[in-house]
């Protein structure tokens, strides 16, 4: 299960990456994104994929798991980890807020240049 | 020109105009429930996004606009300020900063009711997710593209800009 | 355990808020805004002395206990910092209410400040990796508005590149984090660095380091990723361009601080090494740019990446005294650095420009703005009684004591073209002949757009003069610094 994630990372980064290569601008602008989605992914995969409860918990006595993290066991059941979860939700709040500025940024760049390519936007010194 | 005739479909309106309401009552119930099961304010406010974008689809951005209908700057500001309350209010009370408290209230129809602080602070954040999302959608929806051909900068003139 | 840490923080998020539901009434977002950056100076002294008095001081969102809960963690470096950022945010606001214009200041400029400034303090005040990166983002995202803000053509341009490489650097941030949290399952600073310490060759550990010092870089514009600062920081409004220039890229350089003294101390031949040679590479780079350049705003842009280099390099050196030089240094160069920002910016609301080729020989019709620039400008250079002497002295004197002399020698190269590309601007903008236009405004004016700038140049001279408590202190700090045990038992042994 890991090694497929990992592979889906890797193909998700490099998709990216290559995105972030082009000239076009809205491709670029694409290219961020896979890459948030490539790390989003990672830090779900950092707490290890396994199966257990959602970690919502009535009790008082919590004991975090065994060395190399993930996973809570309260009373012999077993819960997922729920921080890597917390941090993907923050990551993706903060990833749709940098999106939707870019694209809004991008297509404003566009109207006042009238183009899309970077090579022509790389501008002279201090206009 | 897609545009115009989705907005014409009568399906869509049907589908759209019918569902709204259960998508409202389906938010609320999932942001009140936020603190002892998966929810919370800002799913609450994604599944309201959603709701604004199917108005806007299907009846335009004015109908849109009727969807919490006070300005986007109000709506994220008095979010911002009810969450900010609950973190700066407990530590005025000397406890630890966005310390939360809980406990139960008898209420006369309802029975025991469980209330927390933590569903003041998820409301907030609702409706800053309302009103981050109304003003991204409205704001990309309701620009007419215009692309200038490329010339010096000197003469995009302001009055032309407002137009646009 | 008080809330002290968390309030600098709150006060600017509360300040912006506030700001946010008043931004229809302008002259109530004015006086919040001085209101709260005057009471930011007064909490982060009070938080200072506090740190300096009973030790680092500690607090977590919501009283959970420790390592599961968000940390807040402020040590003397955090708190150092914390003043840095609200002296500098009080003496651009004074500025802005001067110079910024009034279409920008009903667009939201005020509380998207304001929440920049919260992010910048949140970084300083966390201890926790992850929260670091949230303080991050709330302070780029505000930062990316207000690069745009007003709309001209070259600023969306370079905003976007601004955007698009922090975008693709968060991405790595978060990398780090989740190879971090993989192998020590916390995100807590000081749990991190006690699990690593207990496990000293991880080289998974060794990674997320490198990572974070790539991320760190990218943010903080070092050696090979420099090249965006010059053309964006160009063409940021005058009157945030102060806080831009001395806050935004000290963030960075204060992570790579924190993390390359709490975390990855286990491989510092490798690490701190690299540093070293990354940051003499930034500082001559960053000077060479600067040297080639004939516009005010230009050469300045320049001159941060060259002096980011400086602070690598106490770091690199890795001794207290080397990272006492950094500590110094940077309180220097966020004084200095702002305070010519200031001169630039009033410098071109008389001559509408800029750039040299326009306008020379200030000095004869504003002899007070000439000579606050070239006294300004020495200090930078480092020219006692300033304060910019004292901090590369620290520096230079590390260097030699631990046999680094290739950075030493590096150092003073750089140190002397610095004083050269100052010289020049002088020479060609404020010496020799009056010409190029001048737009004519009263006195008042004049001197209310020069006086935040006195109010800076005071307090680098203040830090000269009073060289050996400032020293005292900076040593007090890199001590902290070196010893994160202390640190890790602040935060863990409650």
């Amino acid at each position: 299960m890991e090694l497929l994630a990992a592979l889906l990372i890797g193909l998700l980064l490099g998709v990216g990456t290559y995105l972030l290569l082009e000239r076009n601008m809205i491709r670029i602008v694409l290219g961020t994104m896979l890459i948030t989605y490539g790390t989003n992914l990672m830090l779900l995969t950092s707490g290890r994929l396994k199966t257990g409860r959602a970690p919502l918990l009535g009790g008082s006595d919590i004991q975090t798991a065994a060395e190399g993290g993930g996973g809570i066991v309260v009373d012999g059941i077993s819960y997922v980890d729920p921080v890597p979860q917390a941090l993907i939700l923050t990551a993706i709040v903060i990833g749709l807020a940098t999106t939707a500025f870019s694209f809004v940024l991008a297509y404003r760049t566009v109207q006042e240049y009238g183009t899309d390519d970077l090579l022509e936007l790389r501008g002279v010194e201090h206009e | 020109m897609v545009r115009a005739r989705i907005e014409q479909n009568p399906i869509v309106r049907v589908v759209v105009h019918t569902s709204l309401y259960g998508l409202k009552l389906v938010a609320i119930w999932i942001l009140l429930r936020g603190h002892h099961e998966p929810g919370g304010g800002f799913i609450a406010g994604l599944l309201i996004a959603a709701a604004i974008a199917m108005q806007g689809v299907a009846f335009g951005a004015d109908a849109a606009q009727a969807i919490f209908p006070i300005p986007p700057a109000y709506l994220l500001g008095s979010g911002l300020l009810l969450s900010f309350s609950t973190v700066l209010g407990p530590a005025l009370m000397g406890r630890a900063f966005m310390e939360h408290s809980a406990g139960v209230i008898g209420l006369p129809l309802f029975g025991d009711v469980v209330w927390s602080t933590a569903v003041l602070f998820d409301i907030g954040v609702f409706l800053v997710v309302v009103g981050t999302m109304k003003t991204v959608l409205l704001t990309i929806a309701s620009d007419r593209v215009q692309v200038r051909p490329a010339q010096g900068e000197q003469d995009t003139s302001d009055s032309e800009r407002e137009v646009s | 355990m008080s809330n002290l840490v968390a309030y600098p923080v709150l006060l600017c998020f509360g300040t912006g808020i506030l700001q946010l539901l008043l931004h229809k009434r302008v002259v109530l977002q004015r006086a919040l805004a001085l209101l709260s950056s005057m009471a930011g100076i007064v909490l982060s002294v009070l938080l200072t002395y506090t740190i300096w008095t009973s030790g680092i001081q500690v607090q977590t969102a919501g009283g959970w206990p420790v390592p599961f809960g968000i940390t807040l963690t402020a040590d003397l470096f955090s708190g150092l910092m914390m003043i840095l950022a609200a002296v500098v945010l009080f003496t651009s606001v004074l500025y802005i209410f001067k110079d910024m214009d009034a279409a920008s200041e009903r667009t939201f400029f005020y509380p998207v400040l304001f929440f920049m400034m919260a992010g910048v303090n949140l970084s300083f005040a966390t201890g926790d990796i992850f929260n670091l990166y949230v303080a991050f983002e709330v302070m780029l995202i505000s930062s990316y508005f207000l690069m745009a803000l007003g709309s001209k053509g070259p600023q969306l341009r370079e905003g976007l590149k601004y955007l698009l490489l922090n975008t693709v650097a968060s991405s790595i941030f978060l990398v780090a984090v989740a190879l971090l949290y993989g192998v020590t399952s916390s995100l807590n600073m000081a749990d991190i660095a006690a699990k690593a310490a207990m496990d000293p060759g991880n080289p998974y550990i060794t990674l997320a380091g490198m990572l974070f010092m790539v991320v760190f870089a990218a943010k903080g514009a070092l050696f090979p990723f420099y090249w965006w600062l010059p053309r964006s920081y160009y063409y940021v409004p005058n009157g945030i361009a102060p806080l831009f220039a001395s806050m935004l890229t000290k963030v960075g350089v204060y992570g790579l601080i924190r993390v390359f003294t709490l975390i990855f101390v286990h491989d510092s031949g490798l690490t701190h090494s690299l540093l070293l040679v990354i940051g003499g590479l930034t500082m001559l780079l960053g000077v060479i740019g600067a040297i080639s350049q004939y516009d005010f705003k230009a050469i300045l842009s320049y001159h941060i990446i060259s002096q980011i280099g400086y602070m690598i390099m106490g770091l690199g050196l890795y001794t207290v005294l080397g990272l006492a030089g950094a500590v110094y240094y940077i309180a220097h160069h966020i004084i200095v650095k702002s305070g010519l920002f200031l001169l630039s910016g009033a410098t071109s609301r008389i001559t509408g420009n800029t750039d040299f080729k326009h306008y020379s020989g200030l000095l004869a019709s504003h002899p007070g703005l000439a000579f606050t620039f070239f006294a300004t400008a020495i200090s930078l250079a480092g020219v006692p009684p300033f304060s910019g002497f004292f901090a590369k002295f620290a520096l230079l004197k590390a260097a030699v004591e631990k046999g680094a002399w290739g950075i030493a020698a590096v150092s003073l190269v750089v140190s002397f073209f610095t004083l050269f590309s100052m010289i020049k601007i002088f020479r060609k903008a404020y010496w020799g002949r009056p010409s190029g236009q001048r737009i004519q405004r009263d006195r008042k004016d004049y001197i209310a757009a020069l006086s935040p700038a006195v109010i800076l140049l005071a307090l680098s001279v203040a830090m000269g003069l009073g060289g050996g408590y400032m020293m005292e202190f900076a040593l007090a700090t890199a001590d902290q610094l070196m010893n994160p045990a202390i640190y890790i038992e602040a935060v863990m042994g409650r």
